[in-house]
Order: structure tokens, then sequence, then C-alpha cells
């Protein structure tokens, strides 16, 4: 049955303003929030009960204006017309009041029920600027709150405000001196200069500006180094590896727990099943099916944990946003589309929601061309993969190499869009509107909120889907009667077999390998646990995991088969969650399936070229 | 015992296989009516304020 709302309230403002900190502070929602745009490209609903009144809050895309140019604007514009909300609250960046108050003028126009909500008051006043919210209310005619959406203790009395302006039916009723302007005219040149002319007047009014701008000064001086024109990509490309050598040195120790954790359950397992008088098959199924299975990704969480703590730190203080503006600059230079970079940025996380992120891109084939190189950016399913070979071919250079498969993610991406967009000749590419953050200490909240985030997430799909496929893969490793377990006789060595020879030529020919890349399509981290399950990492002879597919793999590959096994990894087709996001984006069971094939080609061709040309000059 | 044991192989292989099937026809499911539903914030965006 549809539930009855007393109010349906949209949140609307410029990108990067908040919204979606709000959003999650009113409806205890946790979607993902960061310091640049784009992040929301779909609107999200939530309900708020206050005392008697049940209230729809719709958190919308981020937007400057109202003229559906991009696919997010396009979301705002039908949210108004066809939703009809009893109001609209814009929350307004209080340290950019002009870019922000002509998003205001086209709402008054459309005569929308309008609250403002000028958050980061703070931050502004710190920046010397202070302003009049009685005027500024008084001279629009509506209600203009103050919130600090990251403050949690205020989010009560602000919805008591916005409930009270509703009450008192202050929201948006006046005629403000704007009204004239019709919305018909929103493209109008004419108009808009009239919308600034009046908003630098409104400015003078309400806005007093202190020539104390130190934090200013120093956010400019941080500038002037991490963005310089010469010296921030090789900034960016230290701060990276810094944060990959960290991750190693600082998750060593949990991962040796986590590890004894596991064989230790395996023993007791193990000892709990002979008690019973249970067969050696079924003690099997738990101590190499699903403790190897899912105990063999498990370890890998510290890692994971680390890596995202140490990324929501640079997101955080307001540094990746720098980065995107650094990439813009690079892309741009290569004819690429800088907005592009934005999708990718969020596709390191998980490719899902760096393909929904085109959406911020305006012409179809923007979209479509950066769809089809998000797939090569590593996403965090691939780490547990790196993290393993890396530790066991790669232990003096652990940062190192990491850091040189996400570097080789972005360079494939950029040269397979180059190939795309001469294919595509899309024209002009349009150039990144992002507005720089000021730098700020990352809160302790925000920082847990991201690690939660990613490591619930990886416990979710360690715990269903890297569980199913754990018992699948042991049962074909058991099967048919009478084989050993995991000998290339089972049936998982049947299906190993028919694939390794395709991968001679890549230097890794073994049938284990086989299987482990064919399920690995689902979830690149069932490589892993498909390793797992086939060699029982927990063998509770060997007393540590990392012992038993250390000996293992290194029988399979050698320190080059074993990179060039890792660059297929990192390249080879996205999971099917990717997959079917790609088929529900572009609409086209055509375009899902040639971003498979397209991958799968480049991962051949590039593991061969490492692995040949890596034995022609020597190296093994 | 043998008879207990293979129930709960069968069980479980049943469950994964039932698992995969769904969580594959969850990702290529035509038309998702609730926003948030397969978001990751989905579950919870719902609050009462006293």
């Amino acid at each position: 049955m549809p539930q009855k709302y007393n109010y349906v309230i949209g949140l609307i403002g410029n990108p990067n303003v908040g919204k979606s900190t709000l959003f999650n502070s009113l409806t205890g929602a946790s979607q993902q929030v960061g310091n640049w745009p784009g992040k929301t490209v779909e609107k999200k609903e939530g309900v708020i009960s206050w005392q008697d009144q049940i209230i729809k809050l719709v958190d919308l895309p981020g937007t400057y204006s109202l003229t559906a140019f991009t696919k997010e604007e396009s979301v705002v514009e039908d949210f108004i017309r066809l939703e009809k909300p009893e109001a609209i609250i814009q929350i307004i960046d209080a340290q950019n009041l002009t870019r922000n108050l002509f998003l205001t003028l086209q709402l008054l126009e459309l005569k929308i029920q309008l609250i403002l909500a000028v958050n980061m008051l703070d931050l502004a006043n710190k920046d010397g600027i202070e302003i009049d919210i009685a005027k500024l209310s008084e001279s629009l005619g509506v209600p203009v709150l103050e919130i600090n959406a990251r403050r949690k203790k205020e989010i009560p009395i602000f919805l008591r405000n916005v409930i009270l302006a509703f009450k008192t039916e202050q929201v948006g009723g006046k005629k403000a001196a704007v009204s004239k302007i019709l919305a018909e005219h929103i493209l109008d040149a004419e108009y808009i200069h009239q919308r600034y002319e009046f908003i630098k007047g409104l400015e003078k009014e309400v806005v007093k500006r202190n020539f104390n701008r130190s934090s200013k000064k120093f956010d400019r001086y941080i500038d002037s180094i991490v963005m310089n024109k010469y010296f921030g990509i090789p900034f960016f490309l230290i701060a990276i590896w810094l944060v990959f050598q960290a991750t190693f040195k600082l998750s060593a120790p949990l991962t040796i727990w986590i590890q004894l954790f596991f064989s230790t359950l395996a023993v007791w397992a193990t000892n709990f099943f002979s008690g019973l008088g249970v067969s050696n098959w079924f003690i099997s199924l738990f101590t190499e099916g699903i403790i190897g299975g899912v105990g063999g990704v498990l370890v890998f969480l510290p890692s994971i944990g680390i890596l995202f703590f140490l990324i929501s730190v640079l997101e955080d203080t307001g540094y990746m946003a720098r980065v995107a503006y650094i990439m813009d600059r690079f892309m741009h230079k290569l004819g690429l589309h800088g907005k592009a970079f934005i999708p990718l940025i969020l596709g390191f996380g998980c490719n899902v929601p760096g393909i929904m992120a085109t959406r911020t891109l305006q012409t179809r084939q923007e979209r479509l061309l950066t769809i089809l190189i998000s797939p090569f950016i590593s996403c965090s399913a691939r780490l547990p993969v790196y993290v393993l070979f890396v530790g066991i071919f790669f232990a003096k250079y652990q940062g190192l190499v990491i850091a040189s498969l996400y570097l080789l993610s972005v360079t494939v991406a950029i040269l397979v869009g180059l190939v795309f967009k001469k294919i595509f000749s899309n024209g002009l590419s349009a150039e990144l509107l992002i507005e720089l953050p000021p730098y700020r200490y990352p809160t302790v909240r925000g920082l847990l909120l991201h690690i939660w985030e990613k490591i619930g997430a990886f416990i979710k799909k360690a715990g269903t889907i890297i569980l199913a496929f754990s018992i699948i893969i042991w049962l074909l490793a058991s099967l048919p009667i009478g084989v050993n377990y995991g000998s290339k006789e089972s049936f998982a060595g049947s299906i190993g077999q028919l694939i390794a020879p395709l991968f001679t030529p890549l230097g890794f020919n073994n049938w284990q390998t086989g299987v482990a890349l064919t399920f690995g399509l689902v979830a690149k981290e069932v490589v892993v646990s498909t390793y797992g399950t086939l060699n029982g990492v927990t063998d509770v002879s060997a007393g540590n995991a990392a012992g038993v597919l250390s000996v293992v793999l290194q029988q399979y590959f050698t320190p080059l088969s074993a990179y060039a096994f890792l660059v297929f990894v990192l390249l080879y087709s996205p999971c099917v969650a990717t997959i079917a996001v790609i088929r529900k984006e572009t609409v086209s069971n055509k375009w899902a399936l040639f971003v498979v094939a397209n991958t799968v080609f480049v991962a051949y061709i590039m593991a061969l070229f490492i692995y040949q040309g890596g034995k022609l000059i020597g190296l093994n | 015992m043998k008879y207990i044991e293979i129930i709960i192989v069968a069980g479980l292989f049943l469950w994964a296989l039932y698992f995969i099937i769904k969580y594959l026809q969850g990702l290529f499911k035509k038309n998702c009516d609730n926003p948030c539903a397969g978001c990751s914030y989905s579950k919870q965006c719902n609050k009462k304020y006293e």
C-alpha cells in the first residue's frame, strides 16, 4: 500500500554544497557523500517522521541551473514538474553565495515554495564572510535557515524550523522582486545578466566581507604546490605510492592475525567434526571449501579498510577534488572530456557507481565513451588479488607494484578512450566545472562511515556470493566420486584444463588459474577464494594460511608471469554487476557484450606484451 | 550419519545455486520502482524524530 505523506520536500542545490550530507543526517541514511560534484546522479528518497507529520524527502542531483542540459538537470526538472513537491529546500554554500543564488532566482521564478538552508556558515565566517540571514530572507521573500549539515545535533532544530515554516505558511508565498523574470526566459542572455545584476545588488546588502582571509591564503599556498603545472602529477604519483606503501605496512600484522584466526577455526572445525565421527569429505567442505574460500578473501579485510581509510583522508581533506582538476587539465590536452575523470575516480571504489556517474556528461556519445573505458579502472574487488600475488612475488616492492597497476589502469582507460574518440569523432569536449573545496580536517565520523561502507560491503559479499561460489567450486573439485579433492581429474580440473591452454602465451597455463579466472567473471574476489578453496589455504598442517597458497602459487607462476596475470585480472571482463549496469545505462545488450569482448581483448594483448616482452629482455 | 551429511551438503549446494541465480536475476532485473533499491543506503532511509 502506498504510504501517505503530509509533505513531499525536495533537497536541491549546486553540486557539492552538502545536500547528501543533510539528506543522510535527516533520514539516517548513509548515502555516499564527497567533496566533488557528481556523486549523486539519481534522486534518492527518504522518509522522516516528525511528531504527527510524515515527510518524504527527495535528495536531487546537484545542479547549477534548470536548463536540462545534462541528465541530472533533467532529473531535477522532472521532479519539480511531475511530482509537484510541497516545497523545495535549497542548500546554499555560504562561501559561494553568487553562484548559488542564480539557481535560487530560477526557482523563485517558477513560483516554487522555497526554503533556503545556508550551509557552511562557519567556514564562510573563517574566510571573513558574514551573511545577514534575516535580510536575505526579507529580500527574497522566503524563509532562510542556517544549517551545518555535518553537525547532527543541529538537525532536529533545523527540521522543526522547516515544519514551522510550513505551519505558519511562510514558505515562498511572497512575490520577490525577481518574480517578473519569467521562467521561460531561463536561457535568455539578457535575463541571465539581469539575474546576476540582482544578485550583485543583493550581495551588497546582505554580505559583509572582512580582509582577514588567512585560510584562503593557506589554501592558495598548498594549491600552488599540489596543483602546480609541472609538479601536480608527480606529487599525485608520490601520494598514491605512499598510500599503497602505508596500506601494506599497516595491514600486515592485522592480516596475520586474521590468517591465524581462520587456521585456528579450521583446526577447531576438523576436531569438532572428527569428534562427531563424520566423513573426511564432509569436513573438507567446511575447512577447504568454506573456510578456505571465504577466509581466503576475508584475510584481506585490513588491506581494504586501511586503503579506503587513506583514500577517504585524501578525499575529505579536499585533495581528491584537486586531483580531478589536475587530471581534467591532462585529459583535456589529450582531447578527452575532462568531466569523464569523475566517474573514473568513483570507479576506483566500484565500477558500478562510476558508470552511473557518467550521467553527469552531456551527450550520449560522451557518456558511452566513458562507460566503455570505466571497466578498466581498478576497483576495490581486484585489490585482494593484487595483495595476494604481490605479497608472494614482489615482497620488497609491494607498494610500487600495486601503484603501477593502478596507474596502468588509468593509462589503458585513457588510451582506449582516445581510440574510441577517434572512432566516434564527437567533436569538442566540454571543460570540467569543478569547484575546489577548501582544505579541511576530515571528521572521524566521515572517515568511519567511508570505511564501514567498504568493509561492510566486503563482508557482505564474502558471506553471500563468495560463500555460494566457494560451495559450488568445492563440489566441482570433489566430484565425480572417487577423485582426489582438487585434482586435475575433478570437474573443476576439467573446466580448468579446457581454458588453461589459452593462457599459455601469457605465462600461466595451469588449470587452477583457468578455473579462478572463469569464476572471477562473477566477482573479482572470487579469483582469490577459488585458489583458497582448491588449495585449502587453511591447511591445518601448514600453521598459517599464506604458507600453503604461497608454496602452491610459486609452482605455477614466476614473478614475470605473476605480473602478467595481475595485469590480466586488472583489465579483463568487468564483474557481472558492472556488466548489468552497463546494460541498464546504455539500454543495450550489444554495448554490454562489446565491453566484455573489448576488455578481454585488451587484457590479453597487454598481458601478452608484458610476458613476452619481459622474456625478450631477459626477465623471469 | 552419512545420510545427514549428504542432506546438509545437498542443502548447502541448493542454497548456493539458488542464491547465485537470484543474485544474477537481481542484477539484470529491468525496472526498479524503489529508487533506493539496490543501493547500500536504501535499507535505512527512514528516521523518526521525537
